[in-house]
């Protein structure tokens, strides 16, 4: 079956992450920095996680946006079969993350949570505060403007190629199951 | 805003509580212009204004878990518009509000409305006939939901349609009425309406 992708839909979706984040907000540093065990990402790492993925797609949907070539306007985009397959898959389902998968090393956080201040704590969130904002941005230009639906390359290589929307839908998957980590972690 | 008195009279009738002493609550309204397409409340924002439409449709609507538009009502010239219950609480709205055409409409904030009852009694009576109207409005509808077959919907809704709305996607309009845009498309047909 066919995968569309709604950009009203990213909106509520993008503003009820907001609405979380800003109850995350409320927690504590103690609470961000621990790490539910030893192999997993603290509260904090999962929300800079989150940054690093976003800002791989910065410079590619900006410069996608700026295309001349445009397409007409529309309500809803039907994704291809590569970005379909992962949009399908990735979002959680009845409260769990489904289909772990092995994060690269270039996405990876690397600090040592427990060495955090709560100036670099809150600095982190706002970065994906400000991320969220960006991505509704973008949402809200390709949804306005006819934008030109030419494929790029993702962040893990050619191997899978987005057009913005795309894009768009595959990053907020991706915070989605993100935001249900941090969640998580933040009530152990 | 002297230039919209007429359409804050109209909009307010018929109790006709726009007397001299109140022409200070005409300033309380602000003028804005919404493009077709653009939203103006989203669904997890909270709605920080109430509505007196100038010109243009707007439409609200609820997204189902698959993100598909179900249409609640409309908005249009000379009508309120806002989401009402995320406006009166102050909490996130379940709804979008989105212009449909060009839209130029009035707006006051919550504290300015709140100040209305507390400053002119006159909007308690207001407030009570403008309530029960969208009680038996709602009430009405849910009715026709529920006993009418398409047809019946589609009959009762184009004797009492404002003309503005027939410029509107033809989908929105078949939403409202819960049946396909096809069904809406083949009925109007029907009726010689194109």
């Amino acid at each position: 079956m066919s995968t569309y992708i709604k950009p009203a839909f990213q909106i509520q979706r993008v503003n009820e992450l907001e609405n979380k984040l800003a109850q995350f907000r409320e927690a504590s540093l103690e609470q961000l920095i621990q790490r539910p065990n030893p192999k997993s990402w603290s509260p904090i790492e999962v929300a800079k996680h989150m940054v690093i993925g976003h800002e791989a797609y910065r410079n590619k949907i900006d410069k996608a946006l700026q295309d001349n070539s445009t397409s007409p306007i529309q309500s809803e985009f039907k994704a291809s079969a590569m970005p379909s397959f992962l949009i399908k898959r990735f979002p959680p389902k009845d409260g769990q993350i489904r289909f772990k998968m092995k994060t690269m090393k270039t996405f990876k956080p690397v600090f040592d949570p427990s060495e955090l201040s709560k100036e670099e704590s809150d600095a982190i969130l706002s970065e994906l505060e400000n991320a969220l904002k960006e991505l509704k941005a973008w949402v809200e230009t390709y949804r306005t403007k006819g934008i030109s639906l030419k494929k790029f390359n993702s962040a893990i290589g050619a191997m899978v190629r987005f057009n913005v929307p795309e894009a768009c839908e595959f990053i907020l998957c991706h915070n989605e199951r993100h935001f249900l980590q941090f969640e998580k972690a933040l009530n152990v | 805003m002297k230039e919209h008195y007429e359409l804050i009279i109209n909009a307010f009738r018929p109790l006709e509580i726009l007397e001299a002493k109140h022409l200070e609550f005409l300033d309380f309204w602000e003028e804005v212009e919404h493009p077709k397409g653009s939203f103006l409340t989203e669904a997890g924002k909270i709605e920080r204004y109430f509505y007196v439409v100038i010109e243009g449709v707007q439409a609200v609507y609820i997204l189902t878990p698959n993100g598909d538009k179900k249409v609640i009502g409309f908005s249009f010239d000379g009508s309120f518009s806002g989401i009402y219950d995320s406006f009166l609480k102050e909490s996130g709205s379940h709804y979008f509000l989105e212009a449909l055409t060009d839209s130029r409409l009035l707006r006051m904030n919550k504290a300015q409305y709140d100040s209305l009852f507390d400053r002119y009694p006159e909007f308690n009576e207001w407030g009570r006939v403008i309530h029960q109207e969208l009680l038996i409005g709602r009430v009405q509808r849910e009715v026709e939901l529920i006993t009418m077959d398409a047809k019946e919907r589609f009959d009762v809704f184009m004797n009492r349609c404002p003309k503005k709305l027939m410029t509107v996607p033809q989908k929105y309009l078949a939403s409202y009425l819960n049946m396909t845009p096809e069904t809406f498309s083949r009925m109007r047909k029907q009726i010689g309406g194109g």
